[in-house]
């Protein structure tokens, strides 16, 4: 029986081993895991579309705000985000300078109201005298030479009233504004939005240069504006006022459509590129711009989107040779 | 009379053991071999594999194989993405960084940047830390094998083992602080040199500045949509390079063949050991064939048909045949269990199975035929001869 | 009785390069049915080749070999084979068995040659081998027996089947004599009962006496045919 034992450990050892080729194979045809990607990433809704990344602004443009006074801010009223009304005051710049300049030019006001009054006494009293001689019968009572010199000094002392109030018009002037000036010290919103940016601090410089960074930069809230850039080879295929839809990134759930705006006809280098220095232009643009209600849509100014806008299909032997297969 | 040729075959111990022995022998080499070579060849490709889940891998044209890096330029990103049955596209970045490391040493890694979106492209089994924690600032993933060995840290005295890499440990790539937040498992690569993953945005900072950055395009498909035709849709809209995941193993693999002489040493190997198991096998069994020449002489005049010889004659083959291949499928399984955490490239599809099947019948077939040819060739008259 | 062998003007040359070498010249031999025929002579006489072709495991030069009425080489290969395996019955010198099989077994390979399956031709075989005395050894392995055992086990496997003919070459010149002249009567006896006809090569005398009829041959010729007791004295 020795025989037998050792041909069924052979079989048995064979049945073993393709077993394990089996097991080995099977480890081998085994697929890795398939990553699951933390965010479903987006997709298209249209057929034939372009995709684009866009950016949100207002819908009027953003205002920088600038200030007509140049000066050490002392108070900033409103923070980023801050709701604003027309006329609110959102940043303060000293103005102690022209207080102490309407102090001055108000007590030049009262020294020149004095001197119309002082004016005003002296000509009463010439006046006072030419009525007295006018009233004298016989005219040899005075000389001829007198009587002229009160005749003039009645019209000097008119001339000389005249003279006070124009000069206290002046100082009413200055007064006047420099209570402009002072009220210039308070920027106030010139729309109703709110705070997008606030560049400035109490006792920072508020130059009137507005070459630098703007101290602020105002939101309207009406609506957001979005701008989509698509590049040059994939221009034709947009057609003005095409369907579009946005997606927030990072949740692929929360989209919206979009409405045409308008499309800014100036073709212009790709300036939304990953920020490196090193950076080189090598791509045109064409900008196009959506609006949307951002009352519905939870997005901030500034921030990019996944943009997919209903295009024309590329039409079989545009480019590169020879006709598209259909796909289904 | 299949029992009868069966018995005569077991019968002799030793020269059974003999044929069971050399087809052992050319089943071992011709499983175990080409399972090194298709196990190398696999990691040629071991990080298209890692990235299961896209469809479609769009590149520069004149890319060759995975580790061939022509970055695009940055827009093409939303003209593929643009394109007709394209479900979404998303940029990778892989690239090669410089790393310095905690003790002070410089490793050459692979850098790998994925959608800080989505993270596709980001590797699927993460051992220690979460995939989100991509999220921090400077951090980056390590794949397992460099945190064990090229990016640990080395140790004080020498002969003690190196300290792994671990999570929150700081490198320095290029000059970029870079802070690690996890542990990923992924497929062994080629050049086996360490893989850091981290997000497209902060792999173009440490990597050393260029032009172009956007590496890879990986695009889903839309659903039912035809690969290769997106493929070829995508090549004439953009001009650029599609192909799928197979094809694009399928090329990576085809440069390696081309540019490497490791198909050519190991086909010489598993041609030899299959030279070598057949003249073993065969000469057994062409040898036991021979003794047994008398027992079939008597057979043949006792009036059996050839026909018979031939099931006899084949059975034997198929058996031995079979137990040659199973027990050098089994030695095979040995090795790879006992190399399996080892360095050693080991890998046994289906497909190789077959293939090594068809080697050892292609062995007992050629060893039967020559026994067959001996057998039929007979006369039978010899039974009188003494 | 019925003439099982009819062997008229056999003619057997063989090529060997250059040289013709002729084995049987002109043999005309009957046998009978239920006959023992001992072709008897010397080495190179020719007997061997003549039992070949009659056994139909070769091929004449010129002249007829009938078998039970029929002419063997007109067969096909296939139907020849078919015949062999009804028909003929073999004893060897070397006894031939399959070492590796056992006694029962070895007995049942004409059965299973016939399509029998290897249980019931064993069964068989072990039937058989009461017959010559060996029930006992039938699980033996063959290699394990005595020359005179495998002989006869070998005598048991060339009647298993029934054949009308059976051949035996030499079947007692590696025997003693003892043993020899056992297997001798055990052909015999079965051959009686079963009727068949017994071509015996030999060249032992002591064999002679269970023979019906003694031909002797020389240089591939019969020189006479001649009864046991004139082959004796």
């Amino acid at each position: 029986m020795k025989k037998i034992s050792l041909l069924h450990f052979l079989i048995g050892a064979s049945l073993f081993g393709i077993g394990g080729g089996l097991f080995m194979g099977y480890l081998s045809s085994k697929e890795p895991k398939v990553q699951v990607p933390l965010i479903a990433p987006t997709t298209s809704p249209f057929e034939f579309f372009i995709a684009g990344s866009g950016i949100v602004e207002s819908s009027q443009q953003n205002t920088t705000l600038g200030t007509s006074i140049a000066g050490i801010v002392t108070k900033v009223h409103v923070r980023p985000g801050d709701l604003i009304k027309k006329g609110e005051a959102l940043l303060t710049i000293d103005d102690r300078i022209e207080k102490a300049a309407l102090k001055t030019q108000e007590a030049n006001l009262k020294a020149a109201l004095t001197a119309v009054r002082e004016a005003q006494s002296t000509l009463k009293s010439a006046q006072d005298q030419y009525s007295l001689i006018a009233k004298i019968v016989d005219k040899r009572a005075i000389s001829k030479s007198d009587f002229l010199k009160i005749q003039n000094d009645v019209a000097m002392a008119r001339t000389a009233v005249d003279h006070a109030k124009s000069l206290s018009d002046v100082a009413k002037a200055q007064v006047q504004a420099s209570k402009v000036n002072i009220a210039l010290c308070t920027v106030t919103s010139p729309l109703d939005g709110h705070v997008l940016q606030v560049n400035t601090r109490p006792g920072q410089y508020a130059s009137t240069d507005s070459s630098g960074s703007p101290l602020m930069l105002l939101g309207p809230r009406a609506h957001y504006d979005i701008r989509i850039d698509i590049d040059e080879t994939d221009a034709w295929r947009f057609q003005k006022g095409a369907e579009a839809t946005a997606f927030v990134r990072g949740n692929p759930n929360l989209s919206t459509k979009l409405t045409y705006a308008y499309t800014e006809p100036y073709v212009i280098p790709k300036q939304n590129l990953n920020g490196d220095a090193t950076e080189i232009v090598d791509t045109r643009v064409l900008q196009v711009v959506y609006s949307f209600d951002p009352e519905k849509f939870p997005v901030y100014v500034g921030q990019q989107l996944d943009v997919y806008i209903k295009a024309l299909p590329v039409a079989p032997d545009v480019r590169y040779g020879g006709p598209l297969e259909k796909s289904r | 009379m299949l029992y009868v040729g069966w018995r005569m075959l077991v019968g002799n111990h030793s020269k059974f053991l003999g044929i069971v022995v050399g087809l052992t022998f050319a089943g071992l080499i011709m499983t175990q071999q080409p399972g090194v070579f298709v196990g190398l060849m696999t990691r040629t490709f071991g990080f298209i594999t890692d990235v299961a889940l896209p469809d479609i891998w769009v590149m520069d044209p004149e890319v060759q194989f995975i580790d061939d890096n022509k970055p695009l330029p940055s827009p093409t990103l939303y003209e593929v993405a643009s394109i007709e049955g394209v479900s979404w596209a998303k940029p990778l970045f892989k690239g090669f960084v410089t790393a310095r490391l905690p003790g002070g040493g410089f490793q050459n890694c692979n850098l790998i940047g994925v959608d800080s979106t989505t993270f596709i492209g980001a590797p699927a089994v993460l051992l220690q830390g979460h995939i989100n924690d991509l999220h921090q600032s400077d951090s980056i993933i390590v794949n397992q094998e460099g945190a064990l060995d090229k990016l640990a840290t080395p140790p004080r005295h020498p002969g003690d083992p190196k300290t792994p890499l671990q999570i929150g440990q700081r490198l320095e790539l290029n000059d970029h602080r870079a802070i690690v937040v996890g542990i990923a498992k992924t497929s062994r690569t080629f050049q086996s040199q360490p893989i850091i993953f981290t997000t497209f945005e902060r792999a173009i900072q440490f990597s050393p500045p260029q032009r172009q950055t956007l590496t890879f395009i990986l695009v889903k498909a839309k659903e039912g949509e035809n690969l290769q035709t997106l493929c070829d849709r995508i090549h004439r809209q953009t001009g650029l390079s599609a192909y799928t995941k197979e094809q694009f193993k399928d090329l990576t693999i085809k440069y390696y063949l081309k540019y490497t002489g490791i198909p050519i040493n190991f086909g010489i190997s598993v041609l030899l050991g299959f030279l070598v198991g057949a003249a073993i096998a065969g000469q057994t069994f062409y040898n036991f064939t021979l003794e047994n020449m008398r027992y079939f002489g008597v057979l043949k005049a006792m009036g059996i048909s050839n026909k018979v010889l031939l099931f006899m004659i084949v059975s034997q083959a198929l058996f031995v045949a079979f137990l040659g291949y199973g027990l050098g499928l089994g030695v095979t399984c040995l090795c790879a269990l006992l190399t399996q955490d080892s360095m050693l490239a080991f890998r046994f599809p289906y497909s190789l199975m077959l293939f090594s099947l068809g080697g050892i019948f292609v062995i007992s077939a050629f060893s039967a035929i020559l026994s067959l040819r001996q057998v039929f060739k007979l006369d039978p008259a010899i039974v009188f001869r003494n | 009785m019925k003439i099982a062998v009819s062997c008229k003007n056999l003619t057997k040359k063989f090529d060997s390069g250059s040289n013709e070498v002729i084995a049987l010249q002109g043999i005309n031999l009957d046998v009978m049915d239920g006959e023992l025929l001992i072709l008897a002579g010397p080495s190179g006489c020719g007997k061997t080749t003549l039992i070949s072709i009659i056994a139909g495991i070769l091929t004449q030069t010129s002249g007829t070999c009938d078998v039970y009425g029929q002419n063997i080489h007109d067969l096909s290969p296939l139907a020849l084979c078919t015949f062999r395996s009804k028909m003929i019955g073999f004893v060897f010198q070397a006894y031939n068995l399959v070492p590796t099989l056992t006694s029962a077994e070895n007995v049942g390979i004409p059965l299973m040659i016939q399509g029998m399956g290897h249980h019931e031709a064993t069964e068989q075989g072990r039937e058989m081998l009461k017959k010559v005395g060996l029930e006992d050894r039938a699980d033996a392995f063959s290699s394990t027996l005595s020359g005179g055992q495998q002989q006869r086990v070998a005598i048991a496997r060339a009647l298993i089947h029934s054949p009308r003919l059976i051949v035996c070459d030499e079947p007692t010149s590696a025997l003693d004599s003892e043993n020899g002249l056992r297997v001798m009567s055990i052909l015999k006896d079965l051959s009686m009962r079963e009727k068949c006809a017994l071509i015996v090569v030999t060249h032992d005398a002591r064999t002679y006496s269970f023979a019906d009829r003694i031909a002797k041959m020389e240089d591939g010729r019969i020189l006479k045919i001649i009864s046991p007791h004139e082959a004796l004295e």
